[in-house]
Formats: structure tokens, C-alpha cells, sequence
């Protein structure tokens, strides 16, 4: 049976996440706004996290 | 999230591409993330439940996540804290301070980035290491980028993200710092010639793109390349050195190395900037401004004569960018290597004195290190 962890590309290596742990209770600015931003600001709610650059 | 220096890159890349969702701010890569982009799926308990998952497989992505609904887990399940320290801690905690430096200039305002390089310098010194150089290295960036800006703060920027990196040599996003002013050869892509496009695609629907504070410029919109262009298309336009020198110097000149060291066979990408020293300020009723790199053993030197553009109005006091590769031969002996240059411009002392030609000289110095097969180039 295909579980979640099944689907992982695994080419990137070691992303420094894993499956089954709390996201990182982090607080950033806003880029639209410069306000203060987390995670649990989506409380209740599956996120998808793209953490990317835009180089 | 979003892991750069400049954020309003990234609001404008958002405008262009209309995302319209919130986007986190991290240009210290607090998250240690070693390589982007990277995409995790997380619940609503907030418990990651994917790691990059795979985009030809959709549609079972979306029946194992999107549709199901995950229960809270049974036991506490503690999240790894990662917070910018919000008032100023003991002395002797380097982490802490260092902490205190990030949340200085990601919440507070320009006014702060001198307290947050003395304190994050503070920090260094209790304890150095890959994270507190490379925090440094954003806050003199950040500096260099302000109105606060000082003299060495761009050099200080390259060499302690270098100083990072040679911590872990493998830290993509560190090593992608220093490459984004680096040279041509070692880039894996242009990093922001989408800048263009961008504008353009905004514009023809009707819209007026969001204004960058910083532009990119230089090494930040250049493609990687292996090609020099040394072909002389002007001659040396003051070889037996006539015109007076600026002895001032009404002009000071800031030379940024980057890499700050290489071994053999390996390139850098020279900044220099030119700035008006107290009252002087540049004569725009004349000429442009010149550089000329004199020839050095076992150099090649891209574009050795280039010119900046006059600015606008009969004066202004506007920094001047020129932007030089130079790449070495494999046999060139390790130690500080000197090159040799020389700018050409119109000055005014004041804005009632004198106005002249002047000639400053400077030395570019690069440092050639042992071949012990550490390279900044990478395959990304």
C-alpha cells in the first residue's frame, strides 16, 4: 500500500525535515507586508510549505 | 518562505507569477536548509506529513493528503524552536546575541543595522562559527544596501559568508550568496535576468510592477559563461600617466573581491565602486567615467576598459559600479597576487569649488591559496 513517504523525490538528499515531526516554531515578516507570519497562524488547516528563492 | 537577501525581489517575482499567498521572509536561512527548493505538506496539527513529494504522482498526492483528514497525535510532539531572541541577552551567549542581531534587522528598521553588526561582531567574537558568520554576512550586506552604508561593508559580507562556508563546503544556500555576485563561470544560471521579464509581463497587463529598493546589477543578472572578451577596443587612455591624481581623494574607491581567494585556474568578479568624498560630487557636464585594468602575467581580464555613464543634472553624488572578471592560469604561484588599475572622472570639490580631471590608482588584491581540492564551484 503507497504511504505519503512513498512519494518522496528522493533526489535532493537530506532535506533536514522529517516525516512525522512538528514543523519548527519559526516567526518571519510577512514579504507582503513586513507583518509577523508562523505556522500556526494556519491552525486547523493542512498547509503546503514551498520554501524556495527566486533566483 | 522565501531564503534571499533582498525580499522585495521576491514581491515582485510574486506579482509577476500572481501569487497571491502569504510568503515568509528568511534571508538568514534560519530553517538550516541546504538546498531549495523543497516542498513539505503539513497537517493540520501542524505534524509534516510529506517531504517533497513528487509532482507526477499528483494525484495519489492529493487522495494520501488532500483528502484525508489526520488525527492529533496521542503524545506531545515538540517542535524545534527557532526564534530571533527579541531583547538583548547575557553577554557571554554567543547564539543569543546572535539571535539578537537577526531579530534587530528582520524587525526593526535601518536605523538598527549598526547595533546589529556590533552585536553579531560581539557574538563572533565569544564564539565563531558557520551560523554566526553567516548571519553576519546578511547584516553587512543589509548595511551596504542602506543609507548606512560603510566603507568595507560589501568585502566584510563576502568574506565571512566565504568564512561560512568554509565551515560546510556543501551549504547550497550559503555557497549561493557568494555566487550570486561571483563570477560567470562558477553560476549555474543567471539569477536574475527574470528581473526584465518580469517588468515587461507586468506592464502589458496594464499594471506597474512593484519598485526594487535594490536593483540587481552586474554579477546578478549574468549568465554564466566561459568566454573572456579581452580584446583591447580602446587604448590605455592615460599611459604615461599625465592626468594629475586625485590626492584628496575628492573620489573614494571601495574594491570588493569575489571569492575573496582562489586557487589556480579558478576566476573572480572585481566590484569596484566610486563614491564622492564630503562636498565633492561628480561634474556631468563633461564625460563619462573610465576604468582601465593594466595588463598582469598570467591574467586574462574581461573587458579591461569600461565605462559609467554620466548621471543626470549638471552635478550628482550617485555611487559608480564597475563590474571585472579575471580568470587565472593554472600555474599561477599561490600567495596575493596585485593588479593593477586606474580611474579616470570628472570632480567637483564643492558645490562652489573647483571643478577637475582627475586620476586615481588603485591595486586589486587577489589571493591565490594551495590547490587542496576545496573549490567554490559546485554543480547545484
Amino acid at each position: 500500500m503507497t504511504t505519503l513517504a512513498d512519494l518522496q523525490d528522493t533526489r535532493y538528499g537530506n532535506l533536514n525535515f522529517a516525516i512525522g515531526e512538528r514543523f519548527p516554531d519559526i516567526v518571519l515578516p510577512n514579504a507582503n507586508d513586513n507583518s509577523a507570519l508562523s505556522l500556526a497562524d494556519f491552525h486547523g488547516q493542512k498547509v503546503m510549505l514551498h520554501i524556495f528563492a527566486s533566483w | 518562505m522565501v531564503i534571499e537577501q533582498h525580499p522585495d525581489r521576491t514581491r515582485l517575482f510574486m506579482q509577476w507569477q500572481q501569487m497571491d499567498w502569504s510568503i515568509m521572509v528568511d534571508p538568514f536561512n534560519l530553517l538550516n536548509m541546504r538546498v531549495v527548493p523543497c516542498t513539505l505538506a503539513i497537517d493540520e496539527h501542524g505534524i509534516i506529513r510529506a517531504v517533497q513529494p513528487r509532482l507526477d504522482r499528483a494525484s495519489e498526492f492529493e487522495d494520501l493528503f488532500v483528502q484525508q483528514q489526520f488525527d492529533a497525535p496521542t503524545e506531545p510532539v515538540i517542535a524545534r524552536k527557532i526564534i530571533t531572541q527579541a531583547e538583548k541577552p547575557s553577554d557571554a551567549d554567543a547564539h543569543a546575541l546572535s539571535d539578537y542581531a537577526v531579530a534587530l534587522t528582520l524587525w526593526g528598521d535601518d536605523t538598527l543595522l549598526d547595533e546589529a553588526v556590533a552585536v553579531s561582531e560581539q557574538a563572533l567574537s565569544i564564539q565563531a562559527d558557520d551560523r554566526t558568520h553567516f548571519n553576519l554576512g546578511v547584516i553587512y550586506r543589509m548595511r551596504y544596501d542602506s543609507v548606512y552604508r560603510q566603507a568595507d561593508d560589501f568585502m566584510q559580507a563576502v568574506n565571512h559568508w566565504t568564512a561560512a562556508l568554509n565551515y560546510d563546503p556543501n551549504n547550497y544556500i550559503w555557497r549561493r550568496r557568494i555566487q550570486q555576485y561571483g563570477p560567470r563561470l562558477d553560476k549555474p544560471y543567471p539569477f536574475y535576468d527574470w528581473v526584465l521579464q518580469a517588468r515587461a509581463d507586468i506592464q502589458a497587463r496594464g499594471d506597474e510592477p512593484i519598485i526594487l529598493s535594490i536593483e540587481p546589477a552586474g554579477a546578478e543578472f549574468a549568465a554564466p559563461m566561459q568566454n573572456f572578451d579581452t580584446q583591447l577596443k580602446q587604448s590605455n587612455p592615460d599611459p604615461d600617466n599625465r592626468i594629475y591624481q586625485d590626492t584628496e581623494p575628492l573620489i573614494l574607491a571601495d574594491i570588493v573581491v569575489v571569492p575573496p581567494q582562489i586557487v589556480a585556474g579558478e576566476s573572480v568578479r572585481v566590484h569596484i565602486t566610486l563614491r564622492t568624498s564630503q562636498d565633492a560630487h561628480w561634474n556631468n557636464e563633461v564625460d563619462d567615467t573610465l576604468l582601465w585594468l593594466h595588463e598582469a602575467d598570467q591574467w586574462q581580464i574581461d573587458r579591461p576598459f569600461q565605462t559609467v555613464a554620466k548621471g543626470d543634472g549638471d552635478t550628482s553624488n550617485e555611487n559608480r559600479h564597475f563590474e571585472v572578471e579575471l580568470r587565472s592560469t593554472s600555474d599561477m604561484p599561490i600567495g596575493q597576487q596585485l593588479i593593477n588599475a586606474y580611474s579616470l572622472y570628472y570632480i567637483c570639490e564643492d558645490v562652489n569649488g573647483i571643478c577637475l580631471y582627475r586620476r586615481q590608482d588603485f591595486t586589486i588584491p587577489i589571493e591565490i591559496l594551495p590547490d587542496t581540492g576545496r573549490k567554490l564551484k559546485d554543480g547545484g
